[in-house]
């Protein structure tokens, strides 16, 4: 009973990929036998004429005189007598015939790593097996790497066994603690203050923070305030906002503070934008809001970002891009009445500064003591990124600034 | 009795000559002269101009007869008679000689040794202080041994005949004069493994061939120096490589450094260093180092000292390990 | 160089037909391979075609224990000794470098490196003097091959030696398409023997008795122990150099046509029938067996499967290494793996 074989477009020379039909030496119809010439192949080397590997009846040219075949796709068809062979046109030539054309395609074969190869913990090893990444991370977390089991290939301890090993010794720290029941209340951190706490205990432990601080005049900068034009816009442009759009102006003096310490790449990331960041009381936590582009605003601008900002971030409408992406942050010690403080640097910024109250102190000036509006300014600094001569220099520049703003404010 | 290394290798090609006659040796000058590190001495003399026998300068021509000879049966050990002299050879090694097994399906396999001296240090001229064995190494299908004792010299090149497969028979030809208090016959443990020569605790030396010395002397000046106690592994076999041994000591001692005479870019230290890292990663306090020879051609005599791992170069090496 | 007149050395009426019968059946054989490789059957073919006579002349000669170290060019000479086909056809459908036992035919594998074979010869014929064995090792390279530095090496230490080799230079006229004027200024191979201190006869390579009479001289000499020779057969190359060639970049189809009209198996059959010696029922006979083996070829050959991929660590070492073991185990994974995912 005839059945019909395809005949696939061999590979002619060495790895070409296609050929072109010359010549067409038979036609549908035609009866053939075993190595006939059917057609006449021009690849790029050569024209070549090119058997039949089957005898019978020509039922299919799969091209046009002319047309371009691709290697491993259908030639011609053939009647042939005979039950068909299991591998019809499925296989087709597929030794080195197949040419370079692609495979068909099909899902990707993924190997696991074999066993073997890798020997068993040694017995009397001068220490546990670790990478050199999880021997650092062990120190700083202050587990004996001896007591953690390794689930890594040959008994290897691996960054998630240094985990599970920590949470653990945390629980069992907490369970021994020296009260009765009824004596203490627990207070679990969660949400907001879950996460402000990790990324302050992680900045408080990574980062070699310095601080330099200074007391300002300010004396000018609230006459200023009080010379803007009336207006309700200009409600929100509160003395911590200027102080704010002053900062803004010290750190184009200093943009090395305008930046980020890259602990894995051992680099400090330098930003062009000023990307604000404004520590806010909240009732669920304290976050820290963005005030995105902050080298492009006025003062007004500032402010009124400022005042969106803080609002949305009390009454929970803030969107999440708004806590995100800070490049320099500033804390607001005054908002608790106090004179001022260390603040903790926000990771992975490079510095902090903290802005205390302003209040009426002896100053002197000309040589008189008399009372003037004082602030204290401390800056928070990661000495990594920036040395003393350039936090003093910043935090210098910008009481500079707070005594003397009418030209950097103008205009705003 | 002390014996040189060229000693104990002139006996071995004797006893195995003896003891089997179906070894053949010959080369260049190595049957009336004896060879010209006198490797071959008295052979001819006692065995014959049929088993001991001079070739005309034609080193592809040696290796290509001993391929045929080694079809027909008969156990060819052949020389090139310097390692820079072997390059001609290099068709016949890579083309036939690594792969006469595989390409016959395992019927047809090349109990042939070919004898290079290599390395540096003898005040030669050009193309006679070569480093050859990352090419050879690389090659699948050879066998590749460098003894850097005379007992092992004795002792390997006696089974490097016996051997089934083709072998590359390194000989550091700085260490012909060397001498071991030796009885011979003498055993050594087989191609395929290495050996700690010196056991220690505080780095890990991996040295093979002409290094193999330094090194020694290297963990020697440590100790007394500095009383740091260095263990010495000797490689003896390049290929296939005995990694048990170099990890056993590397997860011990958790510090690593190879030593070679040969360029540092892609050579041998390099294949040692990868496997290291790859099955003592978290036992390792240091990365693998390697102490080398410089990426240039091979220095004219009189500055070959400066290109050359010494001792001190080696104990440079060891205080970064330490570092870590 | 040699002596014309030895050359006709008395071939029976029987050995002539079979020398016809083996031409005849190479060609068949050679140009199924054509076909086979024009359907992918095989990656690429070297024919013979046109050098039938240069090669079963050769062949025919050697004894039962005579080895031969063939190049890729020999399929006919090595079908000719007695090697399976489809074994023989290994190398060139891609199923394994070479596909059959060297010790059960006494044939090296065919060696593509040109000239590094007649090393291999010159070796084995050297060990068979020592044991004192009356047997020779033929090897075949082409005049582009001689070109090689082993070539040289070769004659010059089985001159040495003494070695009981013969060497049998086909100078078809091209080195793929290089022609011999610009492979030696020498106007003749043989011219060489004279440099190494060997006899060298330059014989119609087309003239399958000429071949047979200087081979069988020059085996004869060997296995007396008066060492080795080296032999020129004139001869032309009627088809490209592989099957990925292509003839009209370099030479013009004249030539081949004038080339073609001296087919050494027209010729030879046309003197057997002159003579008598056979008629149509014989070489029907010798088609009829062409028939078969040339199906055999087609049946074992076209759509044959790829073998085992894990064969390629089985034969490399005597014993295996560890690290081999290990590269096993991880291709043994993938195999799974790509099991699973199909």
């Amino acid at each position: 009973m005839p059945s019909v074989r395809a005949f696939l477009m061999p590979d002619l020379g060495e790895g070409l990929t296609e050929g072109e039909i010359n010549r067409w030496l038979v036609s549908e119809g035609d009866v053939v036998t075993v190595d006939q010439p059917i057609a006449e192949i021009s690849t790029e080397k050569a024209i070549v004429e090119v058997p039949t590997p089957f005898a019978g009846r020509v039922a299919t040219l799969h091209a046009a005189q002319g047309a371009s075949i691709a290697v491993g796709s259908p030639l011609i068809s053939i009647e042939v007598d005979g039950a068909p062979s299991a591998s019809a046109s499925a296989s087709g030539n597929l030794l080195v015939g197949y040419g370079t054309s692609e495979a068909a395609p099909r899902s990707r074969r993924s190997t696991p790593a074999p066993s073997g190869g890798v020997p068993a913990p040694v017995a009397n090893a001068s220490m546990p097996p670790a990478s050199p990444l999880v021997r650092r991370r062990a120190l700083e977390l202050g587990i004996d790497l001896s007591t953690v089991a390794g689930s890594g290939p040959g008994g290897v301890v691996t960054q998630a066994d240094l985990e599970r090993t920590r949470k653990q010794d945390g629980t069992i720290v907490a369970a021994a603690a020296p009260a009765a029941p009824g004596e203490s209340v627990r207070a679990p951190l969660t949400g907001v203050d879950r996460v402000a706490a990790e990324r302050l205990a992680r900045s408080y432990r990574e980062t070699p923070a310095a601080t330099a601080w200074i007391s300002a005049d300010a004396t000018r900068l609230m006459e200023l305030r009080a010379e803007l034009p009336a207006g309700s816009m200009d409600i929100w442009v509160t003395p911590f906002a200027m102080i704010v759009r002053l900062c803004v102006a010290a750190l184009r003096t200093f943009p090395r503070l305008n930046a980020h310490f890259d602990a894995a790449a051992n680099e400090a990331v330098l930003f062009t934008p000023i990307h604000l960041g404004v520590a806010v009381q909240t009732d669920r936590g304290l976050v820290v809001v963005a005030i995105r582009d902050a080298q492009s605003k006025t003062l007004r601008g500032i402010a009124d970002e400022l005042q969106r900002l803080a609002t949305a971030a009390r009454d929970g409408s803030i969107k999440a891009e708004d806590l995100r992406g800070s490049t320099f942050t500033v804390s607001n010690f005054g908002a608790f009445g106090v004179d001022g403080g260390i603040p903790i640097i926000n990771p992975p910024e490079a510095a902090i500064l903290g802005v205390g109250r302003i209040s009426s102190r002896p100053w002197v000036v000309d040589e008189d003591v008399v009372p003037r509006s004082v602030l204290e300014l401390s800056l928070v600094f990661d000495h990594r990124v920036a040395d003393g001569g350039v936090a003093g220099g910043f935090i210098r520049h910008l009481a500079d600034l707070i005594e003397a703003p009418d030209e950097a404010l103008t205009g705003d | 009795m002390e014996v040189t290394m060229a000693g104990a290798l002139n006996a071995a090609l004797r006893d195995s000559m003896r003891e089997d006659d179906s070894v053949v040796v010959y080369g260049e000058d190595v049957g009336k002269l004896g060879g010209v590190f006198r490797v071959s001495d008295g052979l001819q003399a006692e065995m014959g101009i049929d088993r001991c026998f001079d070739t005309p300068v034609a080193e592809s021509g040696i290796v290509g007869t001993a391929i045929g000879m080694a079809i027909y049966g008969m156990r060819p050990v052949v020389e090139m008679q310097f390692d820079g002299f072997s390059y001609p050879a290099l068709d016949q090694v890579i083309s036939h000689v690594a792969k006469y097994r595989s390409r016959t399906r395992g019927r047809v396999g090349l109990p042939l040794v070919i004898r290079i001296p290599y390395g540096g240090g003898i005040g030669a001229v050009e193309h006679h202080s070569e480093s050859p064995e990352a090419y050879y190494a690389h090659t699948a299908g050879l066998t590749v041994v460098t003894p850097g004792t005379p007992s092992d010299a004795y002792a390997l090149l006696r089974e490097s005949i016996a051997f089934d497969d083709p072998v590359i028979f390194l000989e550091p030809k700085r260490r012909y004069w060397l001498k071991e208090d030796l009885d011979l016959p003498v055993t050594a443990p087989p191609i395929g493994r290495a050996v700690v020569r010196r056991a220690g605790t505080a780095a890990t030396v991996i040295a093979y061939g002409p290094m193999v010395t330094t090194a020694l002397e290297a963990a020697n000046r440590a100790a007394d120096e500095s009383g740091i106690d260095l263990e010495v592994v000797d490689v003896r076999t390049l290929s296939p490589l005995d990694m048990h041994t170099l990890v056993s000591s590397a997860t011990k001692t958790g510090r690593a450094l190879v030593v070679h005479e040969a360029a540092r870019f892609a050579g041998y230290g390099a294949e040692i260093a990868a496997e290291l890292t790859e099955r003592a990663f978290g036992y390792l306090a240091a990365p693998v180092l390697r102490v080398t020879g410089w990426d240039v051609p091979y220095p004219s005599a009189k500055i070959e000292r400066h290109f050359l791992p010494d001792a001190d170069r080696i104990l440079d090496a060891v205080a970064r390990l330490l570092e870590y | 160089m040699g002596d014309p007149v030895a050359h006709d050395i008395a071939l029976s009426d029987e050995q002539l037909r079979s020398l016809y019968r083996l031409m005849a059946l190479s060609r068949r054989v050679d140009r199924q391979a054509i076909n086979l490789t024009r359907q992918g059957a095989l990656g690429v073919f070297a024919s013979s075609q046109g050098q039938e006579a240069a090669q079963v002349g050769a062949v025919f000669a050697l004894e039962a224990d005579d080895w031969l170290f063939p190049t890729y060019r020999e399929t006919v000479g090595t079908f000719a000794r007695g090697v399976d086909i489809v074994e023989l056809l290994a190398l060139f459908s891609g199923s394994w470098h070479c596909g059959f036992d060297p010790y059960q035919y006494r044939v090296a594998p065919l060696t593509t490196p040109l000239a590094t074979q007649a090393l291999h010869a010159v070796g084995l014929a050297m060990a068979a003097r020592i044991r004192h064995d009356p047997i020779v090792a033929l090897t075949f390279f082409g005049d582009g091959a001689a070109s090689e530095g082993d070539a040289h090496e070769a004659l010059n230490m089985a001159g040495v030696f003494g070695a009981p080799v013969v060497f049998v230079v086909q100078n078809n006229g091209y080195a793929i398409s290089v022609p011999y004027r610009l492979q030696t200024k020498a106007s003749s191979i043989a011219l060489r023997a004279a440099g190494v201190g060997m006899p060298g006869i330059r014989v119609d390579g087309n003239d399958v008795v000429s071949v047979y009479g200087a081979v069988r001289t020059a085996l004869d000499r060997a296995r007396r122990g008066d060492g080795p020779t080296l032999i020129e057969a004139v001869t032309y190359r009627l088809e490209a150099h592989t099957t990925a060639d292509d003839t009209t970049r370099y030479r013009s189809d004249d030539e081949a046509t004038s080339w073609r009209g001296r087919d050494p198996i027209e010729r030879f059959s046309g003197s057997l029938r002159e003579a008598g010696l056979i008629d149509d029922g014989f070489v029907a006979g010798v088609d009829a067996e062409g028939d078969a083996i040339t199906a055999r070829m087609r049946d074992s050959l076209f759509d044959a499967p790829a073998g085992d991929p894990r064969e390629m660590f089985d034969h490399v070492y005597a014993t295996q290494t560890p690290l081999l073991e290990a590269e096993l185990a991880i291709l043994q994974q993938e195999l799974t793996a790509a099991e699973e995912t199909a």
